[in-house]
């Protein structure tokens, strides 16, 4: 009778095997689902009176098809092409904001500059100065809109970060569940859908911060974060943004320090957020500072159709007006040099005034002292606001062109002519000349009467004769564009005078730091503006170094920088912008290479985890077939032993 | 031993499907936007290098555009200019061709024909001088804003046209693009001034000559010279007359001029006086203003009511006076020396003047060749032509000559800048044709790496779409032939 029990055990073991069956076909497409596999065994033979007797099957467990090789490499890959995707999304959002076309930061440089072109052909024009205080204001509105756009980005990132850890930290929840759960699991009992629900927790949880895996003996799993700093499973970690500098880490549990993550989605929002962002927000700042500290200095060194100017007050104030001016909270750095002041009087005598300046040593204070000793200027520190205000006398107006002085110092001249200086200096330096008188009498009258022009080391520049044969009132030329006449009237022998010739009129950068005269305001892409002073009297618009309406000479200056090499002195303002937007667009183009590759190595660790995990339905199929065959050949054991049963008590009857 | 076969699941199926399929419609859709929009690169990461040239590419063709239309307008006022100068140039022949008939006429009639018409030439001219281009003076450099030119008849007789040039010194350029400009106004005192003074011309009969010094005083000018005082040497009891101040014509140190008195009554009464050796005049002593005139028509005033009684003899004559070259606004005491500086009060010119041989009263004529501008010699060549001054015919020959050379020096410097705003314009049309072409290039290039090369858009577009298709058509065939299908 004990076929029976034989019987039985196939029985119960092929319906076992076709549920098992029945399972896989049931999770064919469920991400994650590893296939299931019967094991069976034949139940060991025992004697009864000598005689063998065979126990039948047994299902010894059910087996989860698993490479574990492969679900860490898969787990692994995961939080890599998380970390590339997050990262690609990143920079195509700065690639977005740094492309050129309409209304782009490109274009409206080159609007600018072409605008401030254009004002030469009618540089009197109010229409076509207010032109280009309208691209200048574009301008500025496009870097302030940009830096405002990457700040958002910026923030949207950090949104991102604590939502990314509220979730990692619900995950670390959940696979606390399941691993408490599998610890309770009765010995013996391979909890199989625990194990799929771990791999899959621990997916998500790589696909936010990267997990390192290493499976262990009976099915355990050893699970580190943090470049193996931290180990997750049992305990319910939860992490927390913890803000050091600007710099955002994460922390464990209120402790420790932080964690940048290596892997995942949140690895490379970190990255955004503390590194790549900042990157471009200073590159773009950069750009701006540079832009405005050159354009200013290049504004601030002429005068616009209002002429010279009667008050100036500084827009950058210091933070002390008594203090170094290095140390004074300037917006860009000044370094020791030369000012060169001109003031021009009632009758438009123009005489020029050097004050070297050193902001290592000289305060606002000091510059406004230096300042008030030059005849028809008043320089007064406002010790509220920190700024500089320059007042002229009245009958006065001062600037900054480093036009020639007209009338040149006179301290050591007794003679009644009037020397003028006149031209446009054309030398590279700074430098001054001294004009000595050789013999006395009546200009372009006395016989040997000359003037020797000696450079600022002495050398002689040129000797010219005043007596006769000199037409007084005529100029005559010396050198480098200047020249130099003698109104009627005679000269002493002996007497000299000097004259400042002014390449740059501000060598230390003073004008653009303090922001006197400047065209725009501000020290980087968000505070960049364009003056209001100049917004609202266009004729201060400064196109010119002279009062003449039709002088174009600064704005050709302004223009010339538009391709001069003024950003670290190798690229101009739209190189260097297209260099950025080319290093993000490479940036962008690389990683959308990477991402490409880890999809395919993700795809193909996917695939070959299918090929060990995955529901073949043919195989299930076949599978089924085979236990249904053995099924029925268990119901035939049973009708063969009924059979022979049944034989047995016809013998009998 | 067994052989290890690659499983192939379902999923693995569909999911190759997904994977793939998708693949195709990003690059569908890829190639669906270039073809569309005719743009293969919209981005900077759809090719670095290439978008960064198209950019530069965009804005060298926007400067490119810019400089194309500040070109046009600066040929615009250079043509103007250059139009102008030309009729100016014109003008200025037939103002030389005035000149050289003024020299061959016979009749002052004839000249003050000439005359009439030089005045036409000059009005014209003064016309030409102020010429604008959309309220922009052509003439007036970098202060083009206000009429560079105001034109004054002379207030000193003799003098020349007063030009006051209130144009800037400075030419106006425009900015073509950086490191680029083009003069387009240039000062109306590099065109129609001249700068070559020559050595003064003085005609006259004062015995006034030119100094040695030299001269500020521009075109011409009057030299006055007139009489301030007389005084004799003691002895003779005669005294100046009435009129003498200013009524005298003579000038000169002591003994340059000496008056004879002889007192034919022995007691003042009467007898006789002569200047210089000329004309004996008799006197008496009642007369307190007698002419008396030299043999070279020399003239002064004398009063004889004291003559001393018996005198005979002769007696030094010191004349003194004064030299004025504006109208007598300003004088200048004569001192007989080399170098006398005259000045005009108005302008502060001057002109040096050798006094010591003046001898008589009366306007000189000064000319300062190679110092009037174009509208000063037209006017000055009117003024001859209308004979205003009191030259003979020989000097009015050789200051019409004179006049020649200087409208022949002053034509060559406006054809001079003619030929500097010509060439230009010539320069800006050549650069135009360089912007044309570089706009042409920049466009090409700009369109080769940008626009899509639609042939091979499409043809890759049919590529994909075409494994789209199969890549549906596989797994289906795939996921529908299944065991099942056979077990049935």
């Amino acid at each position: 009778m004990f076929q029976y029990s034989i019987g039985l055990t196939a029985l119960r073991g092929n319906q076992f095997a076709i549920d098992s069956v029945a399972h896989n076909i049931a999770n064919a497409n469920t991400p994650g689902f590893h296939r299931r596999e019967v094991m069976m065994s034949a139940r060991a033979d025992y004697r009864i009176d000598g005689r063998i007797i065979m126990g039948g099957m047994d299902i010894d467990r059910i087996r989860s098809i698993r490479d574990g090789i492969l679900e860490a490499s898969l787990t692994n890959s995961v939080g890599e092409t998380a970390l590339i995707s997050q990262q690609l999304q990143t920079e195509q959002t700065i690639e977005s904001l740094f492309a050129s076309g309409t209304g782009s930061l490109h274009e409206r440089f080159a609007k600018f500059f072409t605008e401030l072109s254009q004002l030469s052909t009618d540089p009197n024009s109010i229409s076509q100065r207010s032109g280009v205080l309208f691209q200048a204001s574009q301008l500025s509105d496009q870097f302030r809109s940009m830096s405002s756009q990457l700040a958002s980005a910026k923030n949207q990132t950090r949104v991102q970060i604590e939502q990314e850890v509220k979730n990692l930290n619900f995950l670390l929840q959940d696979l606390s569940t399941i691993e408490s759960r599998m610890r309770v699991a009765p010995t013996g009992h391979v909890p199989n859908d625990l194990i799929d629900q771990r791999d899959q927790v621990v997916n998500q949880i790589a696909e936010i911060m990267g997990v390192n895996r290493n499976e262990l003996v009976d099915d355990g799993l050893g699970l580190n974060i943090g470049g193996g700093r931290v180990a997750i499973g049992m305990v319910a970690t939860q992490f927390e943004i913890s803000n050091q500098n600007g710099e955002l880490s994460l922390s464990i549990d209120q402790i420790g320090d932080g964690i940048i993550p290596g892997q995942g989605r949140l690895a490379s929002l970190m990255d955004a957020y503390n590194n790549t962002f900042d990157h471009y927000q200073s590159q773009l700042d950069k750009l701006a500072q540079q832009f405005i500290r050159e354009m200013n200095q290049s504004h601030a060194k002429g005068i616009g159709s209002a002429g010279p100017f009667q008050f100036l007050s500084s827009n950058n104030p210091v933070t002390r007006t008594d203090i170094p001016l290095s140390q004074a909270g300037l917006p860009f750095p000044v370094e020791a040099g030369d000012l060169y002041l001109n003031v021009t009087d009632a009758s438009g005598n123009r005489q020029t005034t050097k004050i070297a300046f050193d902001p290592e040593t000289q305060s606002l204070a000091d510059l406004a002292s230096a300042i008030s000793a030059t005849t028809g200027v008043q320089a007064v520190v406002d010790a509220q606001t920190g700024q500089l205000n320059l007042f002229s006398n009245p009958g006065y107006k001062f600037d900054f062109t480093g036009q020639l002085e007209t009338i040149p110092r006179l301290t050591t001249f007794t003679g009644t002519s009037t020397p003028v200086i006149s031209g446009q200096y054309s030398g590279s330096d700074n430098s001054q000349w001294r004009v000595e008188i050789v013999g006395s009498g009546e200009v372009g009258v006395a016989n040997n009467l000359l003037a020797r022009v000696f450079d600022a080391s002495g050398g002689l520049v040129k000797e010219l004769n005043i007596g006769v044969g000199y037409e007084a009132g005529q100029p005559l030329t010396i050198a480098d564009g200047v020249s130099l006449q003698f109104n009627s009237g005679t000269v002493v022998g002996g007497d000299e005078f000097t004259t400042d010739l002014v390449a740059n009129s501000d060598t230390g950068q003073l004008l653009s730091a303090l922001g006197l005269n400047s065209l725009f305001n501000g020290h980087d892409a968000y505070t960049m503006v364009v003056n209001s002073e100049i917004t609202s009297h266009p004729d201060r618009l400064a196109t010119a170094k002279s009062i003449e309406l039709g002088d174009t000479t600064n704005l050709l200056k302004m223009v010339n920088l538009q391709t001069d090499l003024t950003v670290d002195g190798k690229a101009s303002f739209e190189q260097f912008l297209g260099n950025v937007t080319t290093e993000i667009g490479s940036r962008v183009r690389i990683t959308i290479s990477i991402e490409t590759q880890l999809q395919q190595v993700k795809a193909d660790l996917e695939k070959q985890r299918d090929a060990v995990s995955g529901v073949d339905l043919n195989e299930e199929m076949i599978q089924m077939s085979r236990y249904q065959k053995a099924y029925e050949a268990s119901t035939r054991i049973f009708s063969t032993i009924d059979a022979m049963f049944n034989d047995l008590i016809n013998i009998l009857g | 031993m067994a052989t290890m076969y690659f499983r192939a699941t379902s999923l693995a199926v569909s999911s190759r499907a997904i994977h793939y399929s998708s693949q195709q419609s990003s690059n569908i859709l890829k190639l669906q936007e270039q073809i569309s929009s005719g743009i293969r690169v919209s981005r900077s990461s759809d090719d670095p290098v290439a978008y960064q040239r198209i950019t530069a590419l965009q804005s060298q063709r926007m400067t490119l555009q810019t400089s194309d239309y500040i070109i046009t307008d600066a040929e615009t006022k250079l043509n103007i200019g250059v139009s102008q100068l030309r009729e100016i140039h014109s003008l200025m022949t037939s103002a030389r061709q005035l000149a050289q008939s003024g020299v061959q006429a016979t009749s002052d009639a004839e000249r003050q024909a000439l005359a009439v018409e030089a005045e036409g030439v000059l009005a014209r001219l003064e016309q030409l001088a102020n010429a604008q281009q959309s309220g922009q003076y052509l003439f007036g450099g970098s202060r083009y804003t206000e009429p560079p030119f105001a034109f004054a008849r002379p207030t000193t007789p003799g003098g020349t046209l007063e030009t006051n040039y209130k144009g800037a010194s400075q030419v106006s350029s425009v900015v073509i693009g950086p490191g680029t400009k083009a003069d387009v106004f240039h000062p109306g005192t590099d065109i129609f001034y001249q700068n070559q003074r020559g050595a003064t011309v003085l005609y006259g009969k004062s015995g006034a000559q030119t100094g040695t010094g030299t001269d500020t005083l521009i075109g011409r000018a009057t030299l006055q010279v007139r009489h301030t005082g007389t005084v004799f040497a003691a002895g003779s009891g005669i005294a100046t007359g009435t009129s003498s101040l200013g009524g005298d014509t003579i000038l000169g140190p002591a003994g340059r001029h000496r008056i004879e008195v002889i007192d034919t009554s022995g007691t003042g009464a009467f007898g006789t006086v002569s200047l210089n050796g000329g004309p004996a005049v008799p006197f008496d002593n009642s007369q307190t203003n007698l002419e008396v005139s030299g043999r070279n028509g020399e003239r002064i005033y004398v009063n004889t009511t004291a003559i001393t009684a018996g005198f005979s003899g002769t007696i030094d004559i010191t004349a003194n006076g004064t030299l004025s070259v504006d109208g007598g606004a300003t004088t200048t005491a004569i001192d007989f020396s080399a170098n006398q500086i005259i000045r005009d009060g108005n302008s502060g010119k001057m002109a040096t003047i050798d006094s010591t041989n003046i001898t008589f009263t009366g306007d000189d004529y000064l000319e300062f060749p190679g110092t009037a501008n174009v509208f000063q010699a037209v006017f000055e060549l009117v003024q001859d032509l209308k004979t205003t001054r009191d030259l003979d015919d020989s000097q009015l020959a050789e200051t019409l000559g004179r006049k020649l050379g200087e409208l022949d020096r002053l034509s060559d410097k406006v054809i001079l800048n003619v030929g500097i705003q010509s060439t230009t314009l010539q320069g800006l049309e050549q650069l135009k044709f360089r912007n044309q072409d570089l706009n042409v290039e920049a466009e090409t290039l700009q369109s080769n790496l940008q626009s899509t090369n639609l042939s091979e858009a499409i043809m890759r577009l049919q590529n994909e779409m075409t494994l789209q298709q199969y890549t549906y058509t596989v797994a289906s065939q795939i996921l529908s032939q299944r065991l099942l299908d056979f077990l049935q």
